[in-house]
Protein backbone atom coordinates (compact mmCIF):
# COMPACT_ATOMS: atom_id res chain seq x y z
CA UNK A 1 0.00 0.00 0.00
CA UNK A 2 3.04 2.27 0.26
CA UNK A 3 3.70 3.05 -3.38
CA UNK A 4 1.41 5.60 -5.02
CA UNK A 5 -1.11 4.41 -7.56
CA UNK A 6 -0.19 5.51 -11.06
CA UNK A 7 -3.68 6.02 -12.43
CA UNK A 8 -2.74 7.12 -15.99
CA UNK A 9 -0.46 4.11 -16.41
CA UNK A 10 -3.16 1.71 -15.23
CA UNK A 11 -5.72 3.40 -17.45
CA UNK A 12 -3.49 3.21 -20.51
CA UNK A 13 -2.73 -0.45 -19.88
CA UNK A 14 -6.39 -1.32 -19.54
CA UNK A 15 -7.16 0.79 -22.62
CA UNK A 16 -4.57 -1.01 -24.73
CA UNK A 17 -5.82 -4.42 -23.62
CA UNK A 18 -9.40 -3.41 -24.43
CA UNK A 19 -8.41 -1.99 -27.82
CA UNK A 20 -6.63 -5.21 -28.78
CA UNK A 21 -9.67 -7.21 -27.64
CA UNK A 22 -12.02 -4.97 -29.60
CA UNK A 23 -9.91 -5.29 -32.75
CA UNK A 24 -9.84 -9.06 -32.45
CA UNK A 25 -13.59 -9.22 -31.89
CA UNK A 26 -14.44 -7.02 -34.85
CA UNK A 27 -12.30 -9.24 -37.08
CA UNK A 28 -14.00 -12.42 -35.88
CA UNK A 29 -17.42 -10.79 -36.07
CA UNK A 30 -16.74 -9.71 -39.66
CA UNK A 31 -15.61 -13.22 -40.53
CA UNK A 32 -18.62 -14.99 -39.04
CA UNK A 33 -21.41 -12.48 -39.74
CA UNK A 34 -22.23 -13.71 -43.27
CA UNK A 35 -22.40 -17.35 -42.10
CA UNK A 36 -24.57 -16.49 -39.11
CA UNK A 37 -26.89 -14.48 -41.32
CA UNK A 38 -27.11 -17.30 -43.86
CA UNK A 39 -27.79 -19.79 -41.04
CA UNK A 40 -30.69 -17.69 -39.77
CA UNK A 41 -32.18 -17.36 -43.25
CA UNK A 42 -31.72 -21.08 -43.89
CA UNK A 43 -33.47 -21.90 -40.59
CA UNK A 44 -36.50 -19.79 -41.59
CA UNK A 45 -36.49 -21.32 -45.08
CA UNK A 46 -36.35 -24.86 -43.67
CA UNK A 47 -39.24 -24.08 -41.32
CA UNK A 48 -41.29 -22.66 -44.20
CA UNK A 49 -40.56 -25.63 -46.42
CA UNK A 50 -41.80 -27.91 -43.66
CA UNK A 51 -45.15 -26.18 -43.21
CA UNK A 52 -45.95 -25.51 -46.87
CA UNK A 53 -46.81 -27.75 -49.78
CA UNK A 54 -44.60 -27.62 -52.85
CA UNK A 55 -44.22 -24.09 -54.19
CA UNK A 56 -42.16 -22.36 -56.85
CA UNK A 57 -42.17 -18.65 -56.03
CA UNK A 58 -39.70 -16.62 -54.01
CA UNK A 59 -41.27 -16.32 -50.57
CA UNK A 60 -39.04 -13.55 -49.33
CA UNK A 61 -40.81 -11.07 -51.64
CA UNK A 62 -44.36 -12.34 -51.05
CA UNK A 63 -44.92 -11.13 -47.51
CA UNK A 64 -47.73 -9.34 -45.68
CA UNK A 65 -47.63 -8.29 -42.05
CA UNK A 66 -50.76 -7.74 -39.99
CA UNK A 67 -51.30 -7.10 -36.31
CA UNK A 68 -53.30 -9.82 -34.57
CA UNK A 69 -55.97 -9.09 -31.98
CA UNK A 70 -53.46 -10.00 -29.28
CA UNK A 71 -51.23 -7.19 -30.57
CA UNK A 72 -48.50 -9.39 -32.07
CA UNK A 73 -47.34 -8.80 -35.62
CA UNK A 74 -47.92 -11.84 -37.83
CA UNK A 75 -45.90 -12.12 -41.02
CA UNK A 76 -47.49 -14.13 -43.81
CA UNK A 77 -45.56 -15.61 -46.70
CA UNK A 78 -47.70 -16.50 -49.69
CA UNK A 79 -46.67 -19.69 -51.45
CA UNK A 80 -47.67 -20.22 -55.07
CA UNK A 81 -47.25 -22.92 -57.61
CA UNK A 82 -47.76 -22.11 -61.28
CA UNK A 83 -49.23 -18.77 -60.22
CA UNK A 84 -51.89 -20.35 -58.00
CA UNK A 85 -51.85 -19.86 -54.24
CA UNK A 86 -51.16 -23.18 -52.49
CA UNK A 87 -50.90 -21.91 -48.94
CA UNK A 88 -49.55 -19.37 -46.50
CA UNK A 89 -46.86 -19.60 -43.88
CA UNK A 90 -47.53 -17.46 -40.82
CA UNK A 91 -44.64 -16.45 -38.58
CA UNK A 92 -45.48 -15.20 -35.11
CA UNK A 93 -43.73 -14.56 -31.80
CA UNK A 94 -45.74 -14.97 -28.63
CA UNK A 95 -43.86 -12.89 -26.06
CA UNK A 96 -46.64 -12.81 -23.45
CA UNK A 97 -47.90 -16.24 -22.49
CA UNK A 98 -44.96 -18.64 -22.37
CA UNK A 99 -43.60 -20.04 -19.14
CA UNK A 100 -40.28 -18.33 -19.82
CA UNK A 101 -39.50 -16.05 -22.71
CA UNK A 102 -40.71 -15.78 -26.26
CA UNK A 103 -42.21 -18.70 -28.16
CA UNK A 104 -41.83 -18.35 -31.94
CA UNK A 105 -43.90 -20.40 -34.32
CA UNK A 106 -44.09 -21.04 -38.03
CA UNK A 107 -47.56 -22.13 -39.03
CA UNK A 108 -48.70 -23.37 -42.41
CA UNK A 109 -52.19 -22.46 -43.58
CA UNK A 110 -54.29 -23.78 -46.43
CA UNK A 111 -55.56 -21.30 -49.01
CA UNK A 112 -58.88 -21.12 -47.12
CA UNK A 113 -57.13 -20.12 -43.88
CA UNK A 114 -57.31 -23.42 -42.02
CA UNK A 115 -54.22 -24.68 -40.22
CA UNK A 116 -52.31 -27.41 -42.03
CA UNK A 117 -51.39 -28.43 -45.54
CA UNK A 118 -53.21 -30.70 -47.91
CA UNK A 119 -51.04 -33.58 -48.97
CA UNK A 120 -51.11 -34.99 -52.48
CA UNK A 121 -53.24 -37.89 -51.27
CA UNK A 122 -55.90 -35.48 -49.96
CA UNK A 123 -55.04 -35.96 -46.30
CA UNK A 124 -54.49 -32.99 -44.01
CA UNK A 125 -50.97 -32.73 -42.74
CA UNK A 126 -49.88 -30.97 -39.62
CA UNK A 127 -48.10 -27.69 -40.25
CA UNK A 128 -47.16 -26.18 -36.92
CA UNK A 129 -43.53 -25.83 -35.86
CA UNK A 130 -42.12 -24.06 -32.87
CA UNK A 131 -38.96 -22.39 -34.17
CA UNK A 132 -37.66 -20.94 -30.92
CA UNK A 133 -38.57 -21.32 -27.25
CA UNK A 134 -37.01 -21.41 -23.82
CA UNK A 135 -39.61 -23.49 -22.01
CA UNK A 136 -38.86 -25.96 -19.21
CA UNK A 137 -36.88 -28.88 -20.66
CA UNK A 138 -38.90 -32.07 -20.58
CA UNK A 139 -42.15 -30.39 -19.58
CA UNK A 140 -42.91 -27.42 -21.79
CA UNK A 141 -40.64 -28.71 -24.52
CA UNK A 142 -42.72 -31.87 -24.88
CA UNK A 143 -45.42 -29.57 -26.25
CA UNK A 144 -43.12 -27.61 -28.54
CA UNK A 145 -40.45 -30.02 -29.75
CA UNK A 146 -40.60 -32.24 -32.77
CA UNK A 147 -37.68 -34.46 -31.90
CA UNK A 148 -36.79 -37.81 -33.38
CA UNK A 149 -37.05 -40.49 -30.74
CA UNK A 150 -34.26 -42.85 -31.67
CA UNK A 151 -33.82 -46.09 -29.80
CA UNK A 152 -30.84 -48.38 -29.65
CA UNK A 153 -32.82 -50.80 -31.79
CA UNK A 154 -33.13 -48.18 -34.53
CA UNK A 155 -29.43 -47.54 -34.42
CA UNK A 156 -28.57 -51.19 -34.85
CA UNK A 157 -31.09 -51.69 -37.62
CA UNK A 158 -30.10 -48.42 -39.28
CA UNK A 159 -33.49 -46.76 -39.56
CA UNK A 160 -34.77 -45.16 -42.74
CA UNK A 161 -34.82 -41.36 -42.87
CA UNK A 162 -38.15 -39.87 -41.87
CA UNK A 163 -40.11 -37.85 -44.35
CA UNK A 164 -42.21 -34.89 -43.34
CA UNK A 165 -42.67 -33.54 -39.85
CA UNK A 166 -41.90 -35.62 -36.80
CA UNK A 167 -45.23 -36.16 -35.00
CA UNK A 168 -46.12 -34.23 -31.88
CA UNK A 169 -49.70 -34.81 -30.67
CA UNK A 170 -50.00 -31.39 -29.07
CA UNK A 171 -49.07 -29.51 -32.23
CA UNK A 172 -50.70 -31.95 -34.67
CA UNK A 173 -54.09 -31.51 -33.01
CA UNK A 174 -54.54 -28.18 -34.79
CA UNK A 175 -54.22 -29.65 -38.27
CA UNK A 176 -57.26 -29.01 -40.44
CA UNK A 177 -58.91 -26.69 -37.92
CA UNK A 178 -59.57 -23.01 -38.19
CA UNK A 179 -59.05 -20.60 -35.33
CA UNK A 180 -61.73 -20.58 -32.68
CA UNK A 181 -61.76 -18.30 -29.68
CA UNK A 182 -62.12 -21.34 -27.43
CA UNK A 183 -58.51 -22.27 -28.15
CA UNK A 184 -57.25 -19.44 -26.06
CA UNK A 185 -59.59 -20.16 -23.19
CA UNK A 186 -58.34 -23.69 -22.78
CA UNK A 187 -58.40 -24.71 -19.17
CA UNK A 188 -58.70 -28.29 -18.09
CA UNK A 189 -61.58 -29.85 -20.00
CA UNK A 190 -63.22 -26.64 -21.17
CA UNK A 191 -62.65 -25.28 -24.60
CA UNK A 192 -62.80 -27.29 -27.75
CA UNK A 193 -61.06 -30.31 -26.34
CA UNK A 194 -57.68 -28.77 -27.10
CA UNK A 195 -54.84 -31.20 -26.63
CA UNK A 196 -52.99 -29.73 -23.67
CA UNK A 197 -50.22 -31.43 -21.72
CA UNK A 198 -50.76 -32.01 -18.03
CA UNK A 199 -48.13 -30.07 -16.14
CA UNK A 200 -47.46 -27.83 -19.11
CA UNK A 201 -50.75 -25.96 -19.28
CA UNK A 202 -49.04 -22.62 -19.65
CA UNK A 203 -46.92 -23.72 -22.58
CA UNK A 204 -49.88 -25.46 -24.20
CA UNK A 205 -51.96 -22.33 -23.82
CA UNK A 206 -49.20 -20.08 -25.16
CA UNK A 207 -48.85 -22.28 -28.23
CA UNK A 208 -52.63 -22.37 -28.68
CA UNK A 209 -52.85 -18.59 -28.49
CA UNK A 210 -50.09 -18.13 -31.02
CA UNK A 211 -51.75 -20.53 -33.46
CA UNK A 212 -55.06 -18.82 -32.87
CA UNK A 213 -53.49 -15.43 -33.56
CA UNK A 214 -52.16 -16.61 -36.91
CA UNK A 215 -55.35 -18.40 -37.93
CA UNK A 216 -57.63 -15.56 -36.84
CA UNK A 217 -55.52 -12.90 -38.52
CA UNK A 218 -55.37 -14.91 -41.71
CA UNK A 219 -59.13 -15.27 -41.80
CA UNK A 220 -59.63 -11.54 -41.23
CA UNK A 221 -57.26 -10.64 -44.02
CA UNK A 222 -57.82 -13.57 -46.34
CA UNK A 223 -59.02 -11.26 -49.11
CA UNK A 224 -55.89 -9.12 -48.98
CA UNK A 225 -53.65 -12.15 -48.62
CA UNK A 226 -55.15 -13.81 -51.68
CA UNK A 227 -54.93 -10.67 -53.81
CA UNK A 228 -52.10 -8.73 -52.22
CA UNK A 229 -49.11 -10.84 -53.02
CA UNK A 230 -48.38 -10.81 -56.70
CA UNK B 1 6.67 -35.12 -15.68
CA UNK B 2 5.42 -32.04 -13.89
CA UNK B 3 3.45 -31.07 -16.99
CA UNK B 4 1.73 -34.42 -16.76
CA UNK B 5 0.89 -33.67 -13.14
CA UNK B 6 -0.61 -30.31 -14.05
CA UNK B 7 -2.73 -32.10 -16.63
CA UNK B 8 -4.01 -34.99 -14.54
CA UNK B 9 -4.78 -33.03 -11.39
CA UNK B 10 -7.74 -31.39 -13.14
CA UNK B 11 -9.22 -34.72 -14.09
CA UNK B 12 -9.60 -36.16 -10.61
CA UNK B 13 -7.64 -34.77 -7.66
CA UNK B 14 -8.63 -31.16 -8.25
CA UNK B 15 -11.58 -31.69 -10.56
CA UNK B 16 -13.14 -28.21 -10.92
CA UNK B 17 -16.70 -29.44 -10.48
CA UNK B 18 -16.43 -32.42 -8.18
CA UNK B 19 -13.65 -31.22 -5.89
CA UNK B 20 -13.30 -27.46 -6.24
CA UNK B 21 -17.08 -27.01 -6.74
CA UNK B 22 -16.53 -24.16 -9.16
CA UNK B 23 -18.83 -23.15 -11.99
CA UNK B 24 -22.04 -24.44 -10.49
CA UNK B 25 -24.25 -22.32 -12.76
CA UNK B 26 -23.39 -24.09 -16.03
CA UNK B 27 -22.97 -27.38 -14.20
CA UNK B 28 -26.52 -27.40 -12.94
CA UNK B 29 -28.06 -25.37 -15.72
CA UNK B 30 -27.07 -27.15 -18.92
CA UNK B 31 -26.58 -30.75 -17.89
CA UNK B 32 -30.07 -31.93 -18.78
CA UNK B 33 -28.48 -34.18 -21.41
CA UNK B 34 -25.07 -35.66 -22.14
CA UNK B 35 -24.89 -33.76 -25.43
CA UNK B 36 -25.45 -30.41 -23.74
CA UNK B 37 -22.86 -31.22 -21.10
CA UNK B 38 -20.33 -32.11 -23.79
CA UNK B 39 -21.01 -28.91 -25.74
CA UNK B 40 -20.70 -26.71 -22.68
CA UNK B 41 -17.58 -28.54 -21.51
CA UNK B 42 -15.81 -28.20 -24.85
CA UNK B 43 -16.75 -24.51 -25.15
CA UNK B 44 -15.36 -23.89 -21.66
CA UNK B 45 -12.24 -25.90 -22.52
CA UNK B 46 -11.47 -23.60 -25.46
CA UNK B 47 -12.04 -20.47 -23.40
CA UNK B 48 -9.81 -21.87 -20.64
CA UNK B 49 -6.93 -22.61 -22.99
CA UNK B 50 -7.19 -19.17 -24.59
CA UNK B 51 -7.45 -17.26 -21.36
CA UNK B 52 -4.75 -19.27 -19.58
CA UNK B 53 -2.26 -18.67 -22.43
CA UNK B 54 -2.91 -14.94 -22.63
CA UNK B 55 -2.99 -14.42 -18.87
CA UNK B 56 0.27 -16.35 -18.55
CA UNK B 57 1.86 -14.23 -21.29
CA UNK B 58 0.73 -11.04 -19.58
CA UNK B 59 1.64 -12.17 -16.08
CA UNK B 60 4.86 -10.17 -15.86
CA UNK B 61 3.61 -6.92 -17.36
CA UNK B 62 0.09 -6.60 -16.02
CA UNK B 63 -0.08 -4.15 -13.08
CA UNK B 64 -1.30 -6.01 -10.03
CA UNK B 65 -4.05 -3.55 -9.18
CA UNK B 66 -5.93 -3.97 -12.45
CA UNK B 67 -5.19 -7.62 -13.08
CA UNK B 68 -8.78 -8.76 -12.46
CA UNK B 69 -10.31 -6.29 -14.97
CA UNK B 70 -7.67 -7.30 -17.50
CA UNK B 71 -8.43 -11.00 -16.98
CA UNK B 72 -12.15 -10.32 -17.39
CA UNK B 73 -11.52 -8.51 -20.68
CA UNK B 74 -9.36 -11.39 -21.92
CA UNK B 75 -11.93 -14.00 -20.89
CA UNK B 76 -14.87 -12.03 -22.30
CA UNK B 77 -13.04 -11.71 -25.63
CA UNK B 78 -12.53 -15.46 -25.89
CA UNK B 79 -16.11 -16.18 -24.86
CA UNK B 80 -17.47 -13.81 -27.50
CA UNK B 81 -15.25 -15.44 -30.14
CA UNK B 82 -16.53 -18.89 -29.14
CA UNK B 83 -20.10 -17.59 -29.13
CA UNK B 84 -19.77 -16.20 -32.66
CA UNK B 85 -17.98 -19.31 -33.91
CA UNK B 86 -20.68 -21.57 -32.49
CA UNK B 87 -23.43 -19.44 -34.00
CA UNK B 88 -21.74 -19.76 -37.36
CA UNK B 89 -20.48 -23.33 -37.40
CA UNK B 90 -22.06 -25.44 -34.64
CA UNK B 91 -25.31 -27.40 -35.21
CA UNK B 92 -28.29 -25.14 -34.60
CA UNK B 93 -29.80 -27.50 -32.03
CA UNK B 94 -26.66 -27.37 -29.88
CA UNK B 95 -26.44 -23.60 -30.09
CA UNK B 96 -30.13 -23.25 -29.20
CA UNK B 97 -29.66 -25.42 -26.13
CA UNK B 98 -26.48 -23.71 -24.93
CA UNK B 99 -26.98 -20.20 -26.32
CA UNK B 100 -28.16 -18.80 -23.04
CA UNK B 101 -25.20 -20.18 -21.12
CA UNK B 102 -22.32 -19.37 -23.46
CA UNK B 103 -22.07 -15.68 -22.46
CA UNK B 104 -22.13 -16.83 -18.85
CA UNK B 105 -18.77 -18.56 -19.32
CA UNK B 106 -17.35 -15.06 -18.76
CA UNK B 107 -18.28 -15.28 -15.10
CA UNK B 108 -17.60 -19.01 -14.77
CA UNK B 109 -15.32 -19.22 -11.74
CA UNK B 110 -13.43 -22.13 -13.27
CA UNK B 111 -12.01 -19.81 -15.93
CA UNK B 112 -11.29 -16.82 -13.70
CA UNK B 113 -10.11 -19.13 -10.93
CA UNK B 114 -7.50 -20.80 -13.14
CA UNK B 115 -6.38 -17.44 -14.54
CA UNK B 116 -5.83 -16.03 -11.07
CA UNK B 117 -4.70 -19.09 -9.13
CA UNK B 118 -2.54 -20.74 -11.79
CA UNK B 119 -1.85 -18.97 -15.09
CA UNK B 120 -0.84 -15.69 -13.45
CA UNK B 121 1.98 -17.52 -11.64
CA UNK B 122 3.16 -20.15 -14.09
CA UNK B 123 4.74 -20.46 -17.52
CA UNK B 124 2.70 -20.65 -20.70
CA UNK B 125 3.43 -24.34 -21.18
CA UNK B 126 2.31 -25.31 -17.70
CA UNK B 127 -0.75 -23.10 -18.05
CA UNK B 128 -1.79 -24.88 -21.24
CA UNK B 129 -1.58 -28.26 -19.52
CA UNK B 130 -3.47 -26.89 -16.54
CA UNK B 131 -6.20 -25.55 -18.87
CA UNK B 132 -6.39 -28.85 -20.74
CA UNK B 133 -6.69 -30.85 -17.55
CA UNK B 134 -9.18 -28.52 -15.91
CA UNK B 135 -11.22 -28.19 -19.11
CA UNK B 136 -11.34 -31.94 -19.67
CA UNK B 137 -12.15 -32.52 -16.01
CA UNK B 138 -14.97 -30.01 -16.29
CA UNK B 139 -16.21 -31.66 -19.50
CA UNK B 140 -16.00 -35.11 -17.96
CA UNK B 141 -17.99 -34.06 -14.90
CA UNK B 142 -20.62 -32.34 -17.05
CA UNK B 143 -21.00 -35.29 -19.42
CA UNK B 144 -21.30 -37.73 -16.51
CA UNK B 145 -23.85 -35.56 -14.74
CA UNK B 146 -25.75 -34.87 -17.98
CA UNK B 147 -25.67 -38.53 -18.96
CA UNK B 148 -26.97 -39.62 -15.57
CA UNK B 149 -29.80 -37.10 -15.66
CA UNK B 150 -30.69 -37.91 -19.26
CA UNK B 151 -30.71 -41.63 -18.55
CA UNK B 152 -32.86 -41.32 -15.43
CA UNK B 153 -35.26 -38.95 -17.16
CA UNK B 154 -35.90 -40.95 -20.29
CA UNK B 155 -33.69 -44.01 -20.45
CA UNK B 156 -31.56 -42.45 -23.16
CA UNK B 157 -27.96 -41.35 -23.64
CA UNK B 158 -26.77 -38.81 -26.22
CA UNK B 159 -30.39 -38.69 -27.41
CA UNK B 160 -30.43 -42.40 -28.22
CA UNK B 161 -33.00 -44.34 -26.26
CA UNK B 162 -31.35 -47.33 -24.60
CA UNK B 163 -34.42 -48.69 -22.83
CA UNK B 164 -37.43 -48.34 -25.13
CA UNK B 165 -40.15 -48.66 -22.49
CA UNK B 166 -38.66 -46.20 -19.99
CA UNK B 167 -41.15 -43.60 -18.79
CA UNK B 168 -40.32 -40.08 -19.88
CA UNK B 169 -42.03 -38.31 -17.02
CA UNK B 170 -39.45 -38.39 -14.22
CA UNK B 171 -39.35 -34.62 -13.92
CA UNK B 172 -37.20 -34.26 -10.83
CA UNK B 173 -33.94 -35.21 -12.51
CA UNK B 174 -34.45 -32.82 -15.42
CA UNK B 175 -34.91 -29.83 -13.12
CA UNK B 176 -32.20 -27.92 -11.26
CA UNK B 177 -33.06 -29.41 -7.83
CA UNK B 178 -32.58 -32.88 -9.31
CA UNK B 179 -29.22 -31.79 -10.67
CA UNK B 180 -28.22 -30.68 -7.17
CA UNK B 181 -29.27 -33.98 -5.65
CA UNK B 182 -27.38 -36.04 -8.23
CA UNK B 183 -24.30 -33.84 -7.89
CA UNK B 184 -24.51 -34.35 -4.12
CA UNK B 185 -24.57 -38.11 -4.60
CA UNK B 186 -21.50 -37.84 -6.86
CA UNK B 187 -19.63 -35.86 -4.20
CA UNK B 188 -20.60 -38.35 -1.53
CA UNK B 189 -19.37 -41.17 -3.75
CA UNK B 190 -16.07 -39.42 -4.39
CA UNK B 191 -15.53 -38.73 -0.70
CA UNK B 192 -16.34 -42.32 0.17
CA UNK B 193 -13.75 -43.53 -2.36
CA UNK B 194 -11.08 -41.16 -1.05
CA UNK B 195 -11.83 -42.15 2.55
CA UNK B 196 -11.66 -45.83 1.66
CA UNK B 197 -8.30 -45.29 0.00
CA UNK B 198 -7.03 -43.52 3.11
CA UNK B 199 -8.34 -46.25 5.39
CA UNK B 200 -6.61 -48.95 3.39
CA UNK B 201 -3.40 -46.97 3.77
CA UNK B 202 -4.16 -46.81 7.48
CA UNK B 203 -4.46 -43.04 7.87
CA UNK B 204 -7.30 -40.71 8.73
CA UNK B 205 -8.82 -38.99 5.71
CA UNK B 206 -8.12 -35.28 5.45
CA UNK B 207 -9.30 -32.96 2.70
CA UNK B 208 -6.32 -31.59 0.72
CA UNK B 209 -5.07 -28.59 2.68
CA UNK B 210 -4.49 -26.44 -0.38
CA UNK B 211 -8.10 -26.63 -1.56
CA UNK B 212 -9.80 -24.52 1.07
CA UNK B 213 -10.68 -20.87 1.04
CA UNK B 214 -7.41 -19.73 2.65
CA UNK B 215 -5.54 -20.99 -0.36
CA UNK B 216 -7.47 -18.81 -2.78
CA UNK B 217 -5.96 -15.37 -3.18
CA UNK B 218 -8.59 -13.82 -5.38
CA UNK B 219 -9.74 -11.49 -2.61
CA UNK B 220 -6.40 -9.94 -1.63
CA UNK B 221 -6.16 -7.04 -4.05
CA UNK B 222 -2.55 -5.87 -4.07
CA UNK B 223 -0.41 -5.61 -0.99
Amino acid sequence: MSQPINIPKLGIFLGVVSAVAAGLLSTVSGMTAPTIDANKKAAIKTAMDQVLPEYDNDLSTATNTFISSAGWPVTFYTAKKDGKIVGFAGKVDNPDDGFSGVISLMIGLMPDGRVGTIATDGKTNSAVIVTAQTETPGLGTSVTDRKVKKTIVDLIKGGEPLSGLIPNPYLDWYAGRSGKAEWIAQKEDKGEGVNAKTGATITSRAVGRAIYAVSETAQQHLQELSEGAE
Amino acid sequence: MSAMKEFTKGLWKENPVLVLLLGMCPTLGVTSSATNGLGMGVATLFVLIGSNVVVSLLRKIVPKKIRIPVYIVVIATFVTIIDLMMQAYAPASLYNALGLFIPLIVVNCVVLGRAEAFASKNSVGKSVFDALGMGLGFTLALVTLGGTREFLAGGSLFEVKLIPGWSTDFMLVTSAPGAFIILGLFLAGMNAMNMRKARIKGEAYKAPANLDCRHCNICDMGE
